[in-house]
């Protein structure tokens, strides 16, 4: 058998305090799901009871670095982190960029598993081969921003990265998110929630070990090859001057803007809510990268100015202008950014906060909530105070905000009175700020999505066309330029399968989406190449697509072993059943009908059962994944 | 020395992704590792980061503290280059070193050699932070600069 570097992977189980080391040398099987995502994927799959409660010892929740997280690659500094999240029943990806997945590999890790729940709040500190859980009781409260610097200090080194939780992780807000400093969060699905359940409130991470590639000059030639790709795409310069706010001007231009809880798609004076405005209006200070990222589309900004004085943050991106901004029909730029500021400390994730934010201030315009019920908040839309107010008030779980800490979905059955036809929720998960009704692959990706109604697995950006590699791309895939066009059906299914293949491959590399499916300097050759050279195993693209399939059909399988099945497959309430106000197309709804007709489609197309919606044991068999159907049919039925 | 390069940080310019720390460790050691790189990002969180590397300074003190003769100034260029293997480990260097800029792995220390002028964080660096040129190059270059911000309408506006 071929010598590869093994994968290696740490267990702590903070109930017995074991600490156990295990490698993964199988060849086949790293091909098969290459690293990272994958592997932490197919680990959870076959040996975790999908039934256990998101909140119990048994419950782990997987740390999982990308195979080049630490190299030099472009764009490769990104970490997944898995758990069975708390707003939504389900299994959960979420991936994060900073620098603690490099430190984590340059302590020698590529998967680190927690599982159990400690006595009292720990941290855990791993430096190379030292793991050692520690007290935390003196951070318990704190929040992210002071959280890093303690840690830092009292380790006496500044590199010391973290992933921790801030106090709405303490009060498992369903939507806590994990920071992994000021700049990026694994913000989605209530991870922090997950960790602060375990009493887990930071791993700390440091490595002083090298990585090294098997064939590293022809490593470092695919790495030139990939920085003269990204010097010629039009869409790199713009994301890092700008920032991922950089599409709201057209998006609103086109009445694609959630505004106003989906009521409206646009919004005046829409400037104040831009990645250019933040440059010309003096809030941005500095542009920051995750590790070893050349583009940089993180910001750090600061408010000189005005009643929110001294405010410094990272962010605001895309969805947090839209989420805490638009969406709450406020351009008070300075008043997301306070927002965006305690959402970044506080531990919460922006999209889900300003979500359910919407939902509050829609039930007072529809006279379901007033002001009183609200303990005296002004609910009236684009107030910046009552947001800021609300934010903290989730945070810590007080008055109103205890309600909105549970998420859309609780809060709306709870509340009653039709209030679930305005929570833009799909089972249980906030929808991230698109208007798929002016977007059907962004529609149907969403409704298959096993997170939930978000662009993290199969951000599909293609089907606008928006530039010359957009359109290329889905020339490339459905054999048309006349495909990339968001206002149909026709060949979503295609193109949203590329975009789920190509996702698994570039999260289990540790690699940025954007690269692959936003600006189009990667593709699945170029994945295949990089692993190639740096593992010295021999794969070839449709290798690379093929294991980001079976990552996205594990996924589906956990779920379904839980009762999912195509009726899940939906979108909220309102984008169902209410046409879209400002579209530029007629149809501007995804009703049932138009998303059944795609979903027959995709399903098709990945060969699954169609009135389940489900993996056969055929497909099964076909990926090479016959040794999990034991696992799956002890749970359901497989065609 | 008026003929040699030195360095120039753009410290706004820095948005710490670490490339040119793993484009060295490369580079010197065939690994991708920051602890062996000869060039350091420093992380002022709020204040922002520095690229910090050897000045090779004119009045070089790692040069006199050195019992082992270990650091040497190359004749050509003004280089200061350290020879690992003379080096003792005694760590007078980094003692001295107003910079902090000499790093140890195991018991031998080590510093920048400019990759014999390939300048490997240089050439990487996105952003230009790190530039290395003539002295009398990198002055004109800030006059100029200065030169536009004092003689430009700025309303009062611009800081520099
Ligand atoms: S190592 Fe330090 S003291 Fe020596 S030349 Fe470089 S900056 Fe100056
Ligand atoms: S490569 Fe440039 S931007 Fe990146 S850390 Fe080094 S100096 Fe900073």
């Amino acid at each position: 058998m071929q010598a590869v570097k093994p994968v290696e992977i740490l267990t702590v189980d903070l109930s017995s305090r074991e600490i156990t080391r295990d490698k993964i040398e199988d060849v086949e099987l790293i091909k098969k799901y290459i690293g990272g995502r994958g592997i932490a994927t197919y680990s959870l799959l076959s040996s975790m009871d999908p039934e256990v409660d998101p909140y119990s010892p048994e419950s782990p929740i997987v740390f999982a670095p990308g195979v080049l997280t630490g190299t030099i690659v472009p764009c490769s500094g990104r970490t997944t982190v898995l758990f069975k999240s708390p707003a939504t029943g389900r299994l959960f990806k979420t991936n994060v960029g900073g620098h603690f997945g490099a430190q984590l590999k340059f302590a020698g890790y590529d998967i680190l598993v927690v599982k159990g729940r400690a006595e009292k709040p720990v941290y855990l500190y791993i430096e190379d081969d030292r793991v050692e859980i520690r007290d935390a009781s003196h951070l318990w409260g704190k929040d992210v921003r002071e959280t890093n610097r303690l840690v830092r200090k009292e380790n006496d080194d500044p590199e010391v990265q973290l992933a921790c939780i801030g106090p709405a992780g303490e009060n498992k807000v369903v939507y806590a998110s994990i920071q992994v400093s000021i700049y990026n969060a694994a913000g989605r699905g209530g991870g922090g929630a997950v960790m602060g359940d375990k009493n887990l409130k930071a791993v700390a991470a440091k490595g002083t070990k090298g990585i090294r590639a098997a064939h590293p000059e022809k490593f470092m030639e695919t790495v030139a090859g990939l920085w003269n790709k990204m010097n010629e795409v039009s869409g790199v310069k713009p994301l890092s001057d700008y920032g991922t706010s950089i599409g709201i001007e057209s998006t609103n231009a086109i009445g694609a803007f959630p505004v106003k809880n989906y009521q409206q798609g646009n919004i005046d004076n829409v400037k104040y809510l831009t990645g250019t405005y933040l440059v010309e209006g003096g809030f941005l200070k500095r542009k920051i990268s995750c590790y070893s990222c050349p583009v940089a589309c993180h910001r750090f900004v600061t408010v000189d100015e005005g009643k929110y004085r001294g405010v410094y943050t990272g962010g605001p991106e895309y969805e947090t202008l839209s989420a805490l901004g638009g969406g709450c029909l406020s351009t008070d730029t300075a008043g997301v950014i306070k927002a965006n500021e305690l959402c970044n400390i506080l531990g919460l994730d922006t999209i889900s906060t300003g979500n359910c934010i919407q939902w509050l201030m829609e039930c007072k315009q529809r006279g379901v909530v007033s002001d009183g019920d609200a303990g005296g908040l002004d609910l009236t839309w684009g107030n910046s105070e009552t947001i800021i107010d609300l934010v903290g008030k989730i945070a810590h779980r007080q008055g109103i905000g205890d309600l909105l800490a549970k998420g859309l979905k609780a809060a709306s059955e709870e509340l009653g009175r039709d209030s679930y036809k305005w929570a833009i929720q799909a089972r249980g998960l906030e929808q991230s700020r698109v208007e798929t009704r002016s977007a059907f692959g962004y529609a149907l990706a969403f409704a298959v999505n096993s997170r939930g109604p978000d662009h993290l697995n199969t951000e599909c950006l293609a089907e606008f066309g928006g530039s010359p590699e957009a359109r290329a791309l889905i020339k490339r895939i459905t054999g048309s330029e006349e495909y990339a066009y968001p206002h149909t059906t026709e060949k979503r299914a295609d193109i949203v399968r590329w975009h789920e293949d190509i996702y698994g491959a570039s999260d289990a590399l540790g690699i940025c989406a954007f690269p692959t499916t936003a600006q189009f300097w990667m593709d699945e050759w170029d994945l295949a190449g990089l692993f190639r050279n740096f593992t010295g195993i021999e794969v070839s693209h449709e290798d690379m697509m093929r294991a980001g399939r079976r990552m996205i059909v594990m996924e589906r399988c956990f779920n379904a072993m839980l009762g999912h099945t195509r009726e899940d497959d939906v979108l909220p309430y309102r984008l169902m059943n209410e046409i879209q106000h400002d579209a530029m197309h007629d149809n501007a709804i995804n009703s049932a009908e138009l998303l059944d007709k795609m979903k027959d489609e995709y399903y098709a197309l990945h060969c699954w059962d169609i009135e389940k919606g489900l993996p056969t044991k055929e497909t099964l068999c076909e990926l090479g994944m016959g040794d999990l159907i034991e696992k799956i049919t002890g749970y359901i039925e497989l065609k | 020395m008026s003929g040699s390069v030195t360095v120039s940080i753009q410290k706004d310019k820095c948005t710490g992704c670490g490339l040119c720390r793993l484009a060295c460790s490369f580079d010197k050691n065939g690994v991708f590792n920051p602890n062996a790189s000869r060039i350091w990002i420093l992380d002022g969180d709020e204040s922002g980061f520095y690229p910090n590397i050897c000045r090779n300074c004119e009045e070089a003190p790692c040069l006199d503290a050195c019992p082992a003769g270990a650091l040497v100034r190359r004749r050509e260029d003004g280089y200061i280059l350290l020879n690992s293997e003379k080096c003792v480990g005694c760590n007078m260097c980094v003692m001295v070193c107003p910079f902090c800029a000499i790093g140890r792995m195991g018991d031998r220390n080590f510093k920048c050699d400019t990759c014999n002028h390939l300048e490997k964080c240089a050439r990487i660096c996105p952003h230009g932070a790190i530039q290395f040129e003539k002295p009398a190059h990198s002055r004109a270059n800030k006059r100029r600069k200065l030169a536009g911000l004092l003689t430009a309408k700025t309303g009062g506006k611009e800081k520099w």
